[in-house]
Parts: C-alpha cells; structure tokens; sequence
C-alpha cells in the first residue's frame, strides 16, 4: 500500500525540471492500477518519481510531507534501495537500456543486486514465459523497434518480483500495435497483483485496466474517478484538456478540396544493403494542398517512406511525378520538409530567430528576411522567444519552431513523423489548427501518425502502407 | 576525494566514446595515421569538443584520469603495444591535475586541458617510431649494410614523433577554444550548464 | 566449442605485445616467435576465418622469409619499403591480429564479466560498458543530425567549415547529454551503483585450450625476460 500525506515537492531546478507538486493525499491500495494523468506540466512523472525515489535523489528538490510504502517512509531512501521493490518503465525507448543485448539487460537489475546466477537465469526463462519474450532473446537491442525494446524494458523490470512498478508515459514512442502488446504486459502484472501506477496523457488502452482515474492540474489533484464514473466521462475530460477514454474510430470528411493526384507514384524503391529492399511501391496517387495522414503498422516503412519523399534517402531508379512533370531528387530536398520525430536533431542555432533565417533564401537582404521571420513567429504565436535559445523550449515549443522554419524556408510540403508522440489534449489540438492553417496557406502536409484523435481533428485524407 | 555517482560514470563512458571517435573519424578519413601532420591537428581539434563538454560534468578529481586510462586501454585493444596503457594513464592524471587546478569550473583552463589530454594519442603512433628501428635494424645490418638501415631510421626519427605529439595538442588547445565558444553560445544560453 | 576464457586471450594480447614488440630475433627466440605468430593464426582458423587466417600468414612468412634472406639487386627505394614493412609486421602484426581476435569474440557481457572477476574497480569497468553500449547509439544520432542537416540544405557548400561543424555538433552533444540523463536515472532504478558486488549471468571460464595457451604465454614470456630475449641485454 502506497500512502501520499500532504506531499509538497519543489524542484531546484526551475529551468529544467517542471511539474511541482502541492498537497498530495492519495492511498493506492496494494493490487490497484492507478492512471495519473492531465495536462503537460501537472505533476504527474514527479508522482512516479517520488515512489521509485528519482525525486528527490535524482532530481534534487525539497521535498515535505510523508510517503509511506508498506508502513515504511521512504523518503531518504536511495533509489537504487527502492529499485529492489519498485520497478520503473520511462518513456523512452533508446535511452533506458544499459546493454548491449537483450538478455544482459534483462538480467542487468537482478546482476545489480548479486542475485545467484542460476535464480537470475531461472526468473529470465519464467519472464520470457509470461511476457511472450520468446522472439526477442539473445539479440542486439539495437535491431530492435520502439516496441521491442519497450516489452524488453518491462521484462527487466518483472525479472526483479517487483512489488510496485511505475511507468512514466510508457506508450509515447508506440505504435497501435505495440501498444497492444504492452497492455497485455499490464494485465499480466495485475493479475500477479502487483501495484501499478502509470503516468499517462493515452488513456484509451488502459479504460479497462484502470482502478481509478487521478486527473492533475498544476501539482495538484483535481478529481479522481473510480471505473464506474470513468465510463460517463467523455466530455468533460477534454474539457480538462485531457485526452479521451475510448478511442476513436477513424471517421473523416471525405474532403472535396485539394488535388487528388498532385504526386504519382509509380516506381518507388528503396533498400537499405543490396539485399534488403525495404520499400516498394509500385503505384500511388497522393493528394496536394491537403492535410494527409500515412498511417500503418510499424515495420511498414512509414518513415522510410518520408524520408524517401524528401530526399533524404536515395532510391535509385524511381519515377516520381509532381503536377505531372518529374521530380528528382534535388528538387524533392528543395520542395519538402521534414519535421522529424525527435525535433532535437534539426534544431542547430543559437536563437529562434536564426533558426528561420539559416533557411531562408539569400533573394531577401538581411532585414527583409529578419522581417519576414518576426512575421512568421507571431503567426505561430512564438514571437516573443525570438532571442531564446531553441534548446530552452518545451517540446511543443521546438515543433513549432521546426515549422516555422519550413514555413520560412519557403517550402511547400511538409513531411511529419509522429508529430503528437507524447503530446497532451491541448497541444494536440493547436497543432491540428496550425496545420489546418498551413493548408490554407497552400501547403502541403503528409504526417504519419496512429493518433487517431489527431487524424479525425485535422485531416483530410488516410493512406494506409503496408 | 568524492565519491562518485552512476551520473559521472556514465558520462564518463559516454564522452569518452564521443571523443574516441571523433578521432577515429578524422583517422579513418585522414590517411595513414599519425605520419600525416594535419591528420594530429584537425583529430586535436574535433576530439577536443566532446571533452570540454565533459570537463563541464568532470567535477570530482579522478574522472579525467579514468578517461585516459580507458583511451589507453581502447589503444591497447586495438593492437598497440603495451606502453599505450601508461601513456593513456597519464594523459588523463596530468589533465586531472591541471583542472583540479582550476577548481572544475574555471573554464579559461578548459582549452588547456583539452590540449594535455590529446597526449594520449601518442600511444597510437608508437607502432610508428619505436620498437624496431634500432634493435630490429641492427639484425638487418649485416646484412644490408649500414646505409639502407640509416635511410629506414631517418624516415621516422625520433622529433618528428615529438612534433606529432605537439601537434595533436595543439590541434587540442584550438579545438578547446573554439569548443568553449559552443559552451558559451548554446549549453549556457540554453540553461544546460553552470 | 567451447569459447576461450576473456582473460586469456586478454593473457596472450599482453604477452605477445610484449615479446613481439621488444624481443629479439634470432637464436631462441625464433621458435618463440615462430609460436607467438601461430597462436592467432591457429585462434582465427578455429573461428573459420580462412580469408583472413591466409592474408595474416602469407604476411608473416613474408616478413619470416625477409628476416633471413637478404635480397640482392633490388631498387633501392623498393628496398626501402620492404624494410620498412617487414619491420612493422614483424614487431606489431601478431599483436593487432590477436587484438582483433578478441574484440571480435569476446561480447561486452563477457569482457565486464572478466573485468569484475578481475577485480577491476567498478569506476573503470562501468564507464567501458557504457562507451562500447554508446558506440552504435552515437552513430545513430549522427546519421540523425545528417539526414536533418541534408533536409533543411545545410551542407559545406558556401559555408563556414567551422559554422558546419557547429550545426553537426551542437545537436549531437545536446542529444547526448539528454540520453545520459535518462541512462543514468533508468540504471539507477535498475540498482546500479558505483559500489557492491556484481553477479554475472555470462559464462566464462577456462577449458583446456586456455590452459595450454596460457602455458605457451608463460613459457615464452619466461624466455623472453629470463634468458636475454628483451633489446639491449
């Protein structure tokens, strides 16, 4: 049993680390799967973070008030002590394995803790068992997709009998599928009566699985629902800027706007060595000045597809037609931009404002293009962090950025990976107007995404890879 | 002496990985390695930006010499004879030194130690001037003759392995200037470092 | 077959470094030498590697041939170069080639494992870890920030060659530094900690092959120090 007594935690580090908490009373019951959610910034993660002891080991800040695990206050206890009954899953796959290979890192926590070898080997088998492991042992995590790694970290963290386990937006970087498959994994531990918390912004996988519902706002608790008022509560979680229980189904206008066949297709292929063919597409009609959604199972070739399109990857003999003339290469790195799932990677400058200016063509004198991108930042509602460094902005903040600049760099198809991984209600729905506004602007936008909300929000066709 | 956190060694690990091969990069690139002048600046200098970034992290004395002592041990998997260990060791333990020197934060050392710790690369170019040119020649002579043998010697005599040393510090004291310029620019402006 | 034991073949990297790098050549050690170059030409036959085994053993028999036979009547500046070489290979080839050995068959659980057996402190054996599980990471990151840098047509055309190395790694280092942040918080919730014992799920250990190797080690190794093998004595 998990008691919060009048918990009140402060970061130090206000720049950086966000989402204080103030006046936490809450009791899990041993057993419970809790859903913590609300909007970005609510206090949710730092609540995972308190009881695997991130915070405030970790994440050094003043922490009040009492938490009790089993009757055992554990505050003061190092993370690695509460790491033998607390088990944790982060949201991100690439950077939570220590390992090189699967197995070492399912073993790694039991290692840790110089657990006898033949018991670690044992609770391997009887893990790979329970989590259907079978096809991921003894490989290199690097082969490996989101999800893999994602059921990988939650096999490490069942091969130590956890009694409680956190998961800190386990299904950000998942596809449906993957997603599936993780909810299983939960099912299975709460079978086993293991205490589940889980922060969370997706709630739709979890409807069935949840005890109870804990909506956050600025630190604090506003509501908790229990399973049988979480099944009334459709509207007034968005209202809460929360993200529906049920998932949608997919149900768009057909849209009578745009170009039906503004790229054709007919010979696309792309391999990765001389063995593999990785992408093949004999013939495809994408529609223009429209907001498109590529949707598919992951293995697909979604983001290759992208990546392929804007010219990024070579390959080799195809035929690609834009407005019926052909379309090589070059031009395609001219026309399209790419705003890539991890934004980190294409962010380069010091300030906002140089992030659209290195874009833009040397037609415009300098002030002309200094002009222009203050204009293109207010329209994107971010003009007063023009001097900021990219860097010290929040991941909605940084996608904004991006498209700014593609919007700055004059280019006429916008190319997205997963643009709303992770993302709040709120967020979300900005990122469907802009992208609605972008299409007025006579753009041209190709997101692939399996965020269903978002496709039924902004967009006007779905093509399906597979 | 402190003790260390999983957080140092970690980056440890990480920075030194970075460094590797940001050297490995230029060498790999650049063509025989170590023989060529400009392969030891231009290595100094692009190795010598993730470690300013360390140093930004190093604040307990002994993590700078672990990275040497892995560098050295990198050399020596690789095939380097032996020496390479001690001379990874001491790179990293005089570079220690100098930044312990500055307290861990005085960063108008930083390039400084940027420039010392590129001495562990001597142990790479060891292969190049020692261990057979005196020994191994003096077998030969008898029957080569003296002049083939002193030619052998004067292709890699022994300053120009000084030089190439001198050289990759060098290339590690501007990398590290141009390197806390990136530190001031973006991990300051953007609230990553103190 | 069973897999040699890490700290063997760490054993035989070691030995052979030494004995090729500053031993004699002649007298004695010419079997010793003869030995030392077999031992990873026999290890690299035993994993299959014939292309690479045949390459390595024409080498030394070149280099072999060369120590004993001068050669008459050849360009000099040619002269030069087989000189030049043979004096390499000689003194450093085995070494390499038996360094290669063991990055290639030794996985990083085992080396950590030989490592901790060895009671190498953990300050060095986490850090070697972490760099070995970085080195594929990194190369992703970098394919990242290039693909990202040819999209939005940052490239070294026109450019400032240093601005360009800025654009490549101020990415790079802030990325990084991000996953080092979640690597470490994830390892210690995983209860990992700079102190305490570690057990091992790798097996390693040594089997008659070591013993016999490492027996070859000690015998040349002995030569080698003992009965005037090193330069100058």
């Amino acid at each position: 049993m998990i008691t919060f007594s009048n918990i009140n935690f402060q970061y130090n580090n206000n720049k950086t680390d966000k989402g204080n908490l103030a006046d936490i009373n809450l009791t899990i019951q041993d057993g419970e799967l809790i859903v913590l959610t609300g909007e970005s910034g609510c206090g949710k993660t730092t609540f995972t973070r308190l009881i695997n002891g991130l915070a405030p080991n970790y994440y050094p800040g003043t922490l009040t008030g009492e938490l009790l695990l089993d009757g055992e206050n554990i505050i003061g206890k190092s993370v690695a002590e509460l790491g033998r009954t607390v088990g944790s899953v982060f949201q991100n796959p690439r950077s939570q394995f220590f390992n090189v290979d699967t197995d070492s890192e399912l073993a790694f926590a039991a290692e840790n803790i110089a657990m006898d070898p033949k018991e670690i080997i044992r609770r391997l088998d009887e893990v790979t068992e329970d989590l259907e492991l079978k096809d991921l042992r003894q490989r290199s995590i690097f082969e490996l997709s989101g999800g893999e790694k994602q059921r990988i970290a939650c096999g490490s963290v069942a091969v130590m009998h956890p009694k409680v386990i956190v998961l800190d937006e386990p299904s950000s970087n998942l596809d449906s599928e993957s997603i599936d498959k993780l909810k299983c994994v939960l099912k299975k531990w709460k079978k086993q009566g293991k205490t589940i918390v889980i922060a969370e912004h997706r709630l739709f996988f979890l409807k069935d699985l949840a005890d109870r519902l804990v909506v956050m706002k600025d630190g604090r608790i506003t509501n908790i629902y229990d399973r049988a008022e979480m099944n009334d509560l459709s509207g007034s979680l968005k209202a809460m800027g929360i993200r529906p229980l049920e998932e949608p189904e997919l149900c768009i206008k057909r849209s009578k706007e745009g170009i039906r066949d503004f790229i054709r297709i007919e010979h696309f292929k792309y391999s990765y060595d001389r063995k593999t063919t990785a992408l093949f597409i004999e013939k495809m009609l994408l529609p223009g000045h429209q907001v498109v959604a590529i949707v598919g199972q992951n293995g697909a070739g979604k983001s290759t597809f992208l990546k392929c399109l804007c010219g990024i990857y070579k390959t080799g003999k195809d035929k690609i037609l834009l407005n019926n003339t052909r379309w090589k290469r070059k031009e395609r790195t001219k026309n399209c931009y790419m705003v890539f799932q991890d934004v980190n990677h294409q962010l380069f400058t010091e300030s906002v404002l140089d992030e659209l200016l290195i874009g833009m063509d040397d037609s415009l004198n300098e002030s002309e293009k200094k002009e222009k991108a203050l204009d293109i930042l207010e329209r994107f509602g971010i003009k007063d962090k023009a001097g900021d460094h990219p860097m010290a902005l929040s991941g909605g903040q940084k996608q904004r950025v991006a498209i700014a600049s593609s919007v700055a760099a004059g280019r006429d198809i916008i190319l997205m990976d997963e643009p709303t991984s992770g993302m709040d209600e709120l967020n979300m729905m900005r990122l469907s107007a802009e992208l609605k506004r972008l299409k007025e602007m006579g753009k041209t936008i190709y997101v692939v995404t399996h965020d269903y909300e978002f496709i039924n929000e902004c967009c006007d066709s779905v093509i399906k890879l597979s | 002496m402190k003790k260390y956190e999983v957080k140092d060694l970690i980056n440890i690990g990480i920075y030194t990985a970075l460094h590797f091969l940001c050297i490995f990069i230029v060498a790999m690139i650049g063509f025989i390695p170590q023989t060529f002048a400009f392969a030891g600046i231009i290595e100094g200098f692009l190795g010598a930006i993730p470690i300013m970034i360390f140093l930004t992290k190093a604040k307990k004395f002994g993590m700078i010499t672990i990275m040497g002592v892995l560098l050295g041990l990198i050399t020596f998997l690789m095939g380097r004879p032996w020496p390479c260990l001690v001379i990874g060791l001491a790179a990293g333990l005089i570079t220690d030194f100098v930044w312990m020197k500055a307290e861990f934060k005085k960063i108008k050392y930083g390039p400084l130690c940027c420039g010392l710790m590129m001495l562990w690369l001597a142990g790479m170019g060891l292969p190049l001037f020692f261990g057979y040119r005196d020994s191994y020649l003096a077998n030969l002579e008898e029957g080569y003759g003296k002049e083939y043998v002193e030619v052998i010697r004067s292709l890699t005599p022994d300053w120009m392995f000084i030089v190439t040393i001198v050289i990759g510090v060098v290339g590690g004291f501007l990398g590290g200037l141009f390197a806390k310029r990136i530190l001031r620019k973006h991990f300051a402006k953007a609230n990553l470092v103190e | 077959m069973r897999k040699l034991d890490p700290r063997t073949k760490l054993l035989l990297l070691v030995v052979i470094n030494v004995v090729m790098m500053t031993g004699k050549i002649t007298g004695i050690f010419v079997p010793v030498r003869i030995v030392f170059a077999l031992i990873p030409f026999v290890l690299m036959m035993r994993e299959t590697w014939f292309r690479g085994s045949f390459i390595y053993f024409f080498l030394y028999l070149y280099v072999f041939i060369f120590e004993r036979f001068t050669l008459q009547d050849i360009h000099p500046v040619l002269l030069i170069v087989l000189l030049f070489t043979t004096g390499l290979f000689s003194r450093f080839l085995a070494g390499v080639m038996m360094a290669y050995y063991l990055m290639k068959t030794t996985t990083v659980s085992e080396f950590v494992t030989a490592m901790e057996r060895m009671h190498v402190p953990k300050a060095i054996v986490i850090p070697f870890a972490v760099m070995f599980r970085f080195f594929p990471t990194l190369k992703e990151e970098w394919q990242d920030v290039k693909n990202a840098m040819k999209m939005r047509g940052i490239g070294l055309a026109g450019r400032n060659p240093l601005d360009v190395l800025e654009y490549v790694m101020v990415p790079i280092l802030m990325s990084v530094s991000k996953i080092a942040d979640e690597l470490s918080a994830a390892s210690m919730t995983k209860c990992l900690s700079v102190d305490g014992k570690r057990t091992h799920i790798a097996r390693i250990g040594f089997s008659f092959l070591d013993v016999v190797l490492v027996l070859c080690a000690a015998a040349g190794l002995f030569a080698h120090l003992f009965l005037g093998g090193v330069i100058g004595t």
